[in-house]
């Protein structure tokens, strides 16, 4: 079995092929926009719209997963797309090219929800994934917990109440002015740094839930960087990013092992771009390992972590076992779309 | 104008909540502030007022989150808008910035709404944060 995967829920325009044989994954391409070697030549100047952007991607971007899986449009069995959340705009191009694929082809179309794609990415590594387990999802946009029956049933059970831990990460970069995107700017200079030479606050951590709160974190970094004593020297900058970076790991350590502790899943999945946070990995890793010691941790490979569109096609597999067929022509796409 | 002085994340919500009660349906509120000066806790004191059961969390991602308003009243919908990431108001007259100014059953509330402010309209109530002078004190000024 063949499945396409399309992902344009926000800057990134991605196309993979998947083949499935006897339920092991083999990834036969995976592309995203800003790598691929065709981008100088359609895309030329990189417009300030995503979605302008998206339009011009998307063609280039299937027709060279395809060529690289040797495979022709004709022989795949399957057309998968992020439906939502994420940015309209974006997710319209996804949504609409897979549909007129869908309907030309005479294939099946699959929705698949972003989030969820996210921590079933892990199975693309075909390690075998006991269920139930705790998720979490780390990004730009969204910071949750979630609890996984199976492949296809689970449940929010806890999530930002503010900002996304991602973006936290963007804000204070912009605040040191490091650049964008923020993350690996910070987990750079991090490595440096002493994570306990300023006090930050831990948000939420102490409340008898799941939820996070990134907001009041970003406000102590403003304040810390008004403070007179902060020169902004290379020193203290270094330090800040380690002291800052520790803040949001400790509070999304702190809230796993209480999802784990409350639920007793079989597995640990992390996923989403922040994923890619090399002290969130190590020190995940280490809690759980030393307070769970039997629960299988599984993390996805670094690029699996950042939007993609294997994680797509990866979830659709699961729905491809789904009697109910999807009306093409009511498909929408929802930038609100929920667990 | 007015000018208020606000010594805590409540006081700011009270501000907004106080606001609220004002409004008639189709207004559209403009904040500017830098990060952290009380934008979004501004937007979720207007929430509270409407008594909007789901946290407001930040649009920056996916620019603009709708929120339904089940209160008894002509208004029947909380926008919330962020052009933090934007470069243009190109982008959200897309998805459809206008529609949503246009209904009257709306209230529109735009964060970094100086980034859009061609497209805004004449009438837009223009809101103003700052850092006040000790830690957790902002200004905030209502044109």
């Amino acid at each position: 079995m063949k499945i396409l995967g399309i992902e344009t829920s926000c800057d990134e325009t991605a196309a993979a092929v998947l083949k499935v044989e006897r339920g092991k994954f083999n990834l036969l391409s995976n592309n995203v926009s800003s790598q691929i070697k065709t981008h100088a030549k359609y895309g030329g100047i990189v417009p300030e719209v995503a979605a302008r952007m998206q339009i011009e991607m998307i063609l280039p971007v299937i027709q060279e997963s395809l060529k690289e899986a040797k495979t022709k449009l004709k022989d795949i069995d399957y057309i998968s797309v992020t439906n939502g959340p994420g940015l309209v705009t974006s997710l319209v191009v996804g949504v609409e090219t897979a549909k007129t694929l869908s309907f030309v082809l005479n294939k099946p179309l699959i929705p698949v929800n972003h989030l969820i794609a996210h921590l079933l990415a892990n199975h693309l590594e075909n390690k075998k994934i006991s269920y139930p387990a705790v998720g979490l999802i780390v990004s730009g946009g969204h910071t949750m917990l979630v609890l996984i029956k199976n492949e296809s049933k689970y449940k929010i059970i806890g999530e930002t109440q503010d900002d996304a831990v991602g973006e936290a990460f963007d804000k204070v970069a912009k605040m040191l002015n490091l650049g964008y995107p923020g993350g690996p700017a910070i987990s750079k200079l991090a490595i440096n740094g002493d994570r306990d030479k300023f006090k930050l606050p831990r948000p939420m951590i102490q409340q008898q839930n799941y939820n996070f709160s990134f907001s009041g974190l970003k406000t102590a970094v403003l304040y810390l960087t008004q403070n007179k004593k902060f020169k902004k020297t290379k020193q203290q900058t270094i330090d800040l990013c380690a002291s800052f970076q520790q803040a949001c790991v400790d509070v999304l350590i702190s809230k796993t092992l209480r999802a784990i502790k409350e639920y007793k899943p079989k597995s640990f999945l992390l996923g989403g771009g922040v994923a890619a946070n090399p002290e969130l990995r190590k020190q995940l890793k280490e809690k759980i390992n030393k307070k769970f010691p039997k629960v299988k941790i599984f993390i996805p490979e670094l690029r699996f972590t950042g939007d993609n569109a294997a994680m797509i096609a990866t979830a659709a597999y699961f729905k491809t076992k789904d009697k109910k067929k999807i009306d093409i022509k009511k498909l929408k796409a929802n930038p609100n779309l929920s667990l | 104008m007015k000018q208020y002085a606000s010594k805590s994340v409540t006081e700011t919500k009270k501000i907004a909540k106080n606001i609220a009660k004002t409004f008639k349906g189709g207004e559209v509120l403009g904040l500017v502030g830098n990060l952290g000066t009380g934008k979004t806790h501004f937007t979720k004191g207007l929430a509270e007022y409407f008594k909007i059961q789901k946290a407001i969390t930040s649009p920056t991602f996916v620019l603009l989150k709708p929120y339904k308003i089940n209160k008894d009243i002509n208004i029947k919908q909380l926008v919330h808008i962020d052009c933090y990431r934007l470069n243009s108001p190109e982008e959200l007259l897309a998805i459809g910035l206008n529609e949503f100014i246009k209904d009257k059953r709306n209230i529109v509330v735009i964060e970094w709404a100086e980034k859009i402010k061609l497209v805004l309209p004449k009438d837009t109530i223009w809101i103003n944060f700052k850092l006040g002078k000790k830690e957790n004190e902002r200004e905030i000024k209502i044109k």
